[in-house]
């Protein structure tokens, strides 16, 4: 509904219901986050936060790990990369012991690019730092092969051996 | 990546860090740069030019893309607006969280980074945290340069 200065009062009211929950501007403040960090207290404070959000949220995906394996992070990257409605980047493939898993760009980067904005090389973190710590968490490995910081096209695996 | 749906726990965990970098003072330190470099360059001109109005531009889409459950009375001519945000989708997803709990602080992000820049306009803020751990807050806006001597609107627009 369009309000105009010269209106009288106008009362609205919206349920969550009503709007998919998909703030994709968080992408911005996330990278703010870790430009700060760096900025104040090193490089090194990247990597202690990042391992800190590993064990405090992603506490039930490690769990997940343990209970069905490598299953558990491929149905994970699915599922996030559906919700943030970039499913067709994301190509994953479990071959034995090891869950490859390629990305044609991501959906972060890219959405913070359109804005103006220019991701900054600590957002590799959350893909490095955050994977990593996720699978030593659940006793597994993780291997970044490639990243493009421009794109955030990536190429990792994890390996359950 | 950190989903943008995961982001919120995220940046709870960041004020954590923070803390334990440097107490409170650390966090509000950044509350303050996000204020700066994040919310004043998008609410600013917004309410440079619209006042009020531009106030609900703001929180309205910042709120709709959150899924926020939220209620906004708006009296553009009287230049005051009110939030009642009955379930803030961030302090609600928090506190549905099992294997974290919340910054003790968390919602007192919001007290600092709109506050500064809606001053710098013309904008008056006040708000009530006294549900934030019910993941409720009320919040009401004055533009200051449409005040008027009688402010009888104030207590149609008060929360019940």
């Amino acid at each position: 509904m369009e309000v105009k200065n010269k209106m009288s009062k106008v009362e609205i009211e919206k349920k969550s219901s009503e709007n998919k929950y998909l703030h994709l501007d968080f992408h911005i403040t996330c990278d703010m986050g870790l430009q700060y960090l760096a900025k104040n207290f090193g490089e090194e404070s990247v990597v202690e936060y990042i391992e800190l959000v590993a064990q405090r949220y992603y506490s039930p995906l490690t769990r997940a790990i343990h209970q069905d394996g490598l299953k558990a992070i491929e149905v994970y990257l699915q599922k996030i990369y559906s919700i943030e409605e970039a499913a067709e980047t994301l190509f994953t493939k479990l071959e034995g012991d090891t869950l490859f898993v390629h990305l044609d760009w991501c959906p972060a980067v890219r959405y913070v690019t359109s804005k103006g904005h220019e991701m900054s090389k600590y957002y590799r973190a959350t893909t490095e730092v955050l994977y990593r710590a996720i699978a030593e968490n659940a006793g597994i490995s993780f291997s970044l092969d490639a990243y493009d910081e421009r794109s955030g096209a990536a190429d990792f695996r994890f390996i359950d051996a | 990546m950190i989903s943008c749906t995961e982001f919120i726990p995220a940046y709870s965990v960041l004020f954590e860090y923070l803390d334990k970098k440097g107490g409170h003072v650390e966090v509000e330190k950044f509350w303050k740069y996000i204020s700066e470099k994040y919310v004043e360059p998008s609410l600013g001109p917004l309410v440079k030019e619209e006042g009020i109005v531009g106030c609900w531009k703001y929180f309205g889409g910042a709120h709709k893309t959150e899924a926020a459950d939220v209620k906004y009375l708006i009296d553009p001519e009287n230049g005051v607006m009110t939030i009642d945000m009955k379930r803030c989708p961030s302090k609600g997803m928090l506190l549905e969280l099992q294997q974290m709990e919340p910054y003790y602080d968390y919602c007192g992000h919001c007290k600092v980074i709109y506050k500064r820049v809606l001053e710098k306009f013309g904008i008056e803020e006040t708000r009530d945290h006294s549900h934030v751990d019910e993941a409720q807050c009320f919040r009401i806006f004055r533009d200051i340069n449409l005040r008027k001597e009688e402010d009888g609107v104030d207590e149609e627009l008060k929360k019940g």
